[in-house]
């Protein structure tokens, strides 16, 4: 009972403790909020690139072109062999009738009117397993395939996927910087605000050492109050963030179609960030007061 | 009971109070006397522990307190104590009744009783009307009779008053120093250092007189 009484009023005293506070309370909170709305923002890009790249990589394909003067069976047992190596997850058999009807379609041409017979090769275009949609991989099977008995040539586009892995590895890796500094601003700020708070109250806080109180009964109001405006944060940061999302829907969606995110995961984890930044950054400052006293 | 057995407790360059003994017995009143550091408060920083001392045993209530070092012993032996100061200490943001509740939230206590806790004590030092007004809007002796209030809440066996006159007028000193004498009509023991002599001398009542550190 005596702790229940206790921690109802530690609790009210972190409570009141924002209103004492007031300017320096709302400026942590909106500090959180901020952090929250670019790091969600950040995410989400994060989860829509992760998306795009997987579709643009479902277009990596191997084309191979087999020797001119292979029979159809020929044709189609090497077809049956490149599928049986490591990494190709599936393939089209194009015939010489279907290779002159793609060179018609993308030429505009009857290449048997041009030239009177068809001299285009079988050929085949493979798909390969999404871990080996990487530049490294896809060449090495592409020199499998190529160095095959009855193989003339087989051919991958090396330098977009080469240029595509850089500008994917470089997003990512800004947005994950991008994503630890803003946590490390808010953390200093809030670690700060409550700081200053605390000084304010330092004299209080020698009071209540005088009358007896215990360290945890003086440093909890704080780390509530922590808690709280990393709360208030996080309500602030979810509103704003549904309104952009809501406005973007509007906005982006007649020209790309969005890969949404579960938003109450996205709620979740900005309640829990917000909390937990309020905690670590209360108590940061907690102990940089009782170094300095 | 407070009994001091030949405690030296020194700040840098050694100053403070050095081989002091004395014993004030349960339900007395006991005056430190003495001018300007002449190590009144000193005394009295030694028995809340916010000095430590450096030789000599401290015994409050049959139990000596020399070795507690802790926060948590720290807090404990302020607990039981009731401590007057001479800036009062009252808490600017908190009314005059959350004031005098402070040491009673401290120890866990439920809100009822602290209501008639507060009362109780706010009615001992004659301030029952003034329990929702701040500290700053009550006078220097009202202040004090607040923080005396504080003291009593708890009714500690032990009050501590260090200079509580220090900042009063001479007839607002002498309803404090009956508001002190009224605390050891219910059985404390009340120390208070002062260093205005013509206040105490009506009172008759022992007193402990320093001079640079050592009784005299």
């Amino acid at each position: 009972m005596i702790f229940i009484n206790k921690f109802i009023y530690l609790f009210i005293e972190g409570v009141k403790s924002i209103y004492r506070a007031v300017l320096p309370s709302f400026v942590s909170s909106m500090t959180i909020a901020v952090s929250l709305i670019v790091l969600s923002i950040s995410y989400f890009f994060y989860i829509n690139l992760f998306y795009y790249t997987s579709d643009f990589k479902n277009e990596y394909k191997i084309e191979v072109f087999f020797n001119n003067n292979l029979s159809l069976n020929q044709g189609l047992d090497t077809f049956n062999q490149v599928l049986l190596i490591d990494g190709v997850e599936e393939g089209v058999f194009i015939d010489k009738e279907t290779a002159s009807q793609i060179f018609k379609k993308e030429f505009d041409e009857d290449i048997l009117n041009i030239i009177g017979e068809n001299p285009l090769p079988m050929g085949a275009i493979f798909g390969v397993s999404n871990n080996y949609k990487s530049f490294d991989k896809m060449s090495e099977i592409t020199n499998e395939i190529k160095y095959m008995k009855d193989v003339d040539d087989a051919i991958f586009p090396e330098k977009a996927i080469v240029e595509f892995d850089r500008i994917i590895r470089n997003l990512l890796s800004l947005s994950f910087i991008t994503g630890v500094f803003i946590i490390i601003i808010a953390y200093f700020f809030v670690s700060n605000t409550i700081l200053l708070i605390i000084h304010s109250k330092k004299n209080e806080i020698n009071t209540l050492k005088l009358l007896g109180a215990s360290d945890i009964f003086i440093k909890l109001p704080y780390i509530i109050n922590g808690v709280i405006l990393g709360f208030a944060g996080s309500v602030i940061s979810c509103f704003f963030l549904f309104l952009i999302y809501k406005i973007s829907l509007y906005v982006i969606s007649p020209y790309y179609e969005f890969h949404t995110i579960n938003y109450q995961s996205i709620f979740v984890f900005n309640f829990a960030l917000g909390c937990l930044l309020g905690i670590v950054g209360s108590s940061k400052a907690l102990s940089n007061f009782v170094k300095s006293n | 009971m407070i009994r001091f057995e030949n405690v030296t407790a020194t700040y840098k360059k050694n100053i403070g109070v050095f081989n002091i003994s004395f014993e004030v017995e349960s339900g007395n009143m006991v005056f430190v006397m003495g001018p300007t550091g002449a190590g009144k408060s000193t005394i009295l920083k030694t028995i809340y522990k916010d000095m430590l001392i450096d030789s000599g045993n401290i015994i409050l209530d049959d139990k000596n307190i020399t070795s507690v070092h802790s926060n948590i012993h720290t807090a404990n032996v302020r607990k039981k104590i009731g401590m007057i100061f001479q800036d009062f200490k009252l808490l600017p943001d908190y009314t005059i009744f959350e004031n005098i509740a402070l040491p009673l939230r401290i120890e866990g206590y439920s809100k009822d009783k602290i209501i008639e806790l507060v009362q109780e004590s706010l009615d001992k030092v004659g301030l029952p009307q003034r329990q929702s007004s701040y500290p700053m809007q009550l006078s220097g002796g009202e202040q004090q009779r607040v923080s005396i209030a504080r003291a009593l809440v708890k009714k500690p066996k032990i009050i501590l008053a260090d200079e509580p006159t220090g900042n009063l007028d001479p007839n607002i000193s002498d309803e404090i120093l009956d508001l002190l004498e009224i605390c050891t009509d219910n059985g404390s023991t009340v120390l208070m250092s002062t260093h205005n002599f013509p206040l105490i001398k009506p009172r008759n009542k022992k007193f402990i007189e320093l001079s640079q550190g050592r009784m005299i």
